[in-house]
């Protein structure tokens, strides 16, 4: 993945981005607010972006908001803010339809220790708000 | 002002992951998506799968996303199998293999001629979990000297797929590792997570993943 030529982005992403799908994530999001803004606002005139991610997501909001910061200029939106909503993993047993949420990463029912457990929120992210100054 | 929607910030990622699997179903490929940390045993497992298959006369293709140049490539040339080396950063920037890599690598395939597609991602239990590539399957694989707590760790991972091959069983006898923790680990995450343990090295297991492999494509 390219944001830019500028050799900085060449040391980001060997010190941080070995691991980081948040960049990936971030460019996605400021291209996506780039679509969706109605037109007559332009893309200075958004200041926040609100976004919810699933905890399954092993999104680490810290680095997204700080790679969405990096380079939100390079894409027109120099005043957006990202407001992130952590979205609890909320399962299901299928064995006896018990809904729970999980605290941890165990996906057993509490109520009658089954396995199969499917996933009802918790996974996805997405942008929901969209903030824009008034003319 | 607001302005309230609602967008899926992958949305693009999952077109194109559409697209890929739009080809694979015109042309009857059944593609797999191998992930591990980096070291688990991909290139090896699939270096000891592809001449099993091809003994039943199964044509592959790798789609290598490996990072740092091609040398899984050139470990899978003696094959005479096509591998296309996804277009990654050289330098190892990339963190996983998007679908739109799949996508460019897919235009150097004949794919009326092939059977089977192993996408080798790149070696990462985070970010390539999280991309829809346009697979069939997903398979993950967890080597006996990574620990018991590499599920947990790592749930998206092993949520997400379909398959756990449990790799370098070969070494077991050297190590101190508490197979029942680690199976319990696994079924902590994901009950309906199939589990069959292997070793390239000796073979073992090897003809269950085939197996796995031939039942699965039916599917
Ligand atoms: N003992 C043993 N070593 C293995 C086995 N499979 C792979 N290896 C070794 O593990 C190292 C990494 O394997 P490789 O296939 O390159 O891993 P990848 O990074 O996941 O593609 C190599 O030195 C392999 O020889 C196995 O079944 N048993
Ligand atoms: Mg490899
Ligand atoms: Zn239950």
């Amino acid at each position: 993945m390219k944001v830019s030529d500028k050799p900085v982005w060449h040391l980001l992403f060997q010190r941080y981005c070995l691991l980081m799908h948040e960049l990936y994530i971030a460019e996605s999001i400021l291209n996506s607010v780039l679509d969706l803004l109605p037109a007559g606002i332009t893309p200075e005139r958004v200041t926040k972006v609100h976004l919810s991610v699933g905890q399954l997501d092993a999104v680490v909001s810290e680095s997204l908001i700080f790679l969405f910061d990096a380079i939100k200029g390079t894409k027109g939106l120099p005043h957006a803010q990202l407001a992130i909503e952590t979205i609890a993993v909320l399962c299901q047993c299928k064995t006896c339809a018990h809904q729970f949420n999980l605290d941890l990463p165990i996906f057993i029912c509490p109520q009658c220790n089954g396995s199969d457990v499917i996933l009802l929120q918790g996974r996805g992210i997405s942008i929901y708000r969209i903030e824009a100054k008034d003319d | 002002m607001e302005i309230n929607v609602v967008r899926d910030v992958l949305e693009e990622s999952n077109a194109r992951a559409q697209e890929n699997r739009k080809l694979f179903d015109q042309h009857g490929i059944f593609a797999v998506n191998i992930m591990s940390s980096p070291g688990s045993g991909k290139t090896t497992l699939l270096q000891k799968t592809i001449p099993l298959l091809q003994e039943r006369r199964l044509s592959c293709a790798v789609i290598e996303g490996d990072i740092t140049s091609t040398l899984d490539s050139e470990r899978l040339k003696p094959l005479g199998i096509p591998v296309v080396q996804a277009n990654t950063e050289p330098f190892g920037g990339d963190c996983h293999v998007g679908s739109h890599m799949v996508q460019g690598a897919l235009k150097y395939l004949d794919l009326e001629k092939i059977s089977i597609l192993f996408i080798e991602n790149i070696g990462n239990l985070v970010c390539p979990a999280e991309f829809y590539l346009g697979e069939d399957r997903k398979v993950v694989v967890l080597s006996l000297t990574e620990g018991e707590d590499k599920p947990v760790k790592y749930p998206l991972m092993f949520r997400e797929c379909h398959l756990c091959l449990l790799s370098k069983m070969d070494l077991a006898p050297h190590l101190e590792v508490d197979q029942s923790l680690l199976n319990e680990n696994l079924r902590k995450i994901n009950g309906q997570l199939e589990i069959i343990p292997i070793s390239s090295k000796t073979g073992d297991g090897l003809s269950l993943w085939i197996d796995w492999l031939l039942k699965q494509r039916k599917k």
